[in-house]
């Protein structure tokens, strides 16, 4: 076992001084004046031997029993003032200074990573949510006791952006129905706020929500490009995928516009009553070609058939969105069934530079879509036993009238969420 | 090559996509011959829809597609909103 050196502070160094100390730590002083060469410290110093450095008022002893030093400080007749235990000092080279820095730094992430993982860990229950983007509370999600769990929704756009940190712990199944172009990547952009809107929860900076059916299953079909754009095969190929597995929505926030007067697609009616045989329930986007108020424009394709549900958008003041589609075909198929919000509405994104966010904010009928999607989940979960006609039915017996708006523009009015009694 | 000819080259190559939903009473076996005694190419059958995709050079509003209830065109302009 290694022997502790002290160093004691004497306030006196006359010979009086010197045999008490010797008397009271049973060692013998030898000054540091008889030191030399062949005599030096090491030397000396033991448990029975002290040195004196005279000039200092220092003595160097060896193995003393420091209860005994300590107790010699408050005595008022001992010359010891002061002791500490002999300190180790290194020369000052860089790369040693460098090597203890690193290895300090290296405890210290061992540590932050430790502590990391206890508060991941830990079972404690995330900070309630405090607020809500605009969309969301005016369709109720702020009352809303679901949250989709289980239930299958299929986003049919430009892709999704995997990596999005809101969805790291989500298990998402995809597929690309567009040549060349990956379903999990998303270079436009546009897939990923929509499903965000569907399917997403709270924003990882603020904790604000925006999305509706956290728990739902997202499933996501490309087929759309990168450059948003899109064929009759591509979603033809994806909704039929999306039906032989059971998806119980899919979400189409795209549209061909129609003309005035234009009849409905006859393969598209088909598909969407193929889809409600199937208890999946097809919602798409009415379209963007209107300027209101002066021009309005009728609801385009896919949504003008009458299988499937066609929403309209509407802005945080209630009013019809300028671009929003109305049902101007009424005559031939080709009316709103209902509206949502659509102007302005925060939600998911690829994070494009280094400058660019994980969110964005978006206008169009695109991002109503989404709303009514995700309260469909909403909705499947809270009446398993209703089937995707009697869900769709159950939507329009909710959405809410609005003041001054017309039945042809906002159909049965703005989706809801229905609050338990 | 006459002209005439010219112009029946540049209609035979410009090959169209059509989806054709199938008539209730008639399986996907029985319109895929009635197609290709057309010498038309069957490209997909979507079983859970009942619709054919197939691809042809050929007329369609000449053609009597007594097992389809609709033929459309294939069109590429949909596009995000």
């Amino acid at each position: 076992m290694a022997k502790e050196r002290y160093i004691v502070l004497l306030d006196s160094q006359n010979e009086k001084s010197i045999k008490s100390v010797e008397k009271g730590f049973s060692v013998s002083v030898t000054s540091s004046e008889f030191l030399s060469k062949e005599n030096r410290s090491f030397h000396i110093i033991d448990n029975n031997h002290a040195v004196l450095y005279k000039n200092l008022g220092v003595m160097v002893v060896d193995d003393v029993d420091e209860q005994l030093l300590t107790a010699s400080i408050s005595d008022s007749r001992s010359p010891v003032v002061y002791f500490e235990k002999e300190r180790e000092f290194f020369p000052a080279d860089e790369f040693t200074l460098i090597d203890d820095l690193k290895a300090t730094v290296d405890q210290l992430n061992s540590k932050i990573t430790e502590l990391e993982n206890f508060i991941r860990n830990r079972s404690m229950p995330k900070p309630a949510v405090t607020d809500l983007e605009w969309g969301l509370k005016a369709i109720g999600v702020d009352e809303a006791r679901f949250t989709g769990k289980g239930v299958d929704i299929c986003i049919l756009d430009t892709g999704f952006d995997v990596s999005h940190p809101d969805f790291a712990e989500r298990f998402i199944e995809g597929k690309s129905f567009v040549e060349g172009e990956e379903w999990d990547k998303d270079l436009n952009g546009h897939g990923t706020h929509c499903a965000g809107i569907a399917c997403g929860y709270v924003r990882g900076d603020t904790g604000k929500r925006y999305g509706i059916a956290k728990d739902s299953n997202l499933k996501i079909g490309k087929v759309l490009g990168n450059n948003g754009k899109g064929t009759t095969s591509s979603i033809i190929d994806a909704i039929d995928w999306a039906i032989t597995k059971k998806y119980r929505v899919i979400s189409l926030s795209l549209a061909s516009p129609v003309k005035l007067n234009e009849k409905p697609s006859p393969l598209f009616e088909t598909v969407g009553s193929r889809a409600l045989e199937n208890n999946c329930l097809i919602i798409a986007a009415a379209g963007n070609d209107s300027n209101r108020p002066a021009l309005p424009m009728p609801v385009s394709a896919p949504a003008n058939a009458v299988s499937i549900m066609a929403v309209a958008a509407i802005d945080s003041q209630m009013q019809i969105a300028r671009f929003s589609n109305g049902g101007l075909n009424a005559s031939t198929g080709g009316d709103i069934n209902v509206c949502a919000p659509g102007v302005n509405v925060l939600s998911s994104y690829p994070k494009k530079s280094a400058n660019s966010g994980n969110y964005q904010i978006l206008s169009g009928t695109s991002m109503a879509t989404p709303h009514v999607s995700g309260l469909a989940a909403l909705y499947m979960e809270q009446y398993p036993d209703l089937n995707a006609r009697e869900i769709w039915e159950l939507i329009e017996e909710h959405a809410k009238p609005i003041e001054n708006l017309k039945y042809r523009d906002v159909g049965k009015g703005l989706v809801q969420v229905i609050r338990e009694e | 090559m006459s002209g005439r000819g010219w112009y029946r080259l540049f209609v035979k190559s410009k090959m169209k996509t059509y989806f054709g939903v199938i008539q209730n009473g008639w399986s996907f076996k029985e319109v895929e011959t009635k197609l290709t005694r057309l010498g038309i190419r069957v490209d997909t059958y979507y079983p859970k829809l009942k619709i054919v995709k197939f691809v042809t050079d050929r007329i369609i509003s000449q053609i009597d597609f007594d097992f389809f209830i609709t033929v459309e065109e294939e069109k590429d302009d949909f596009a995000i909103q």
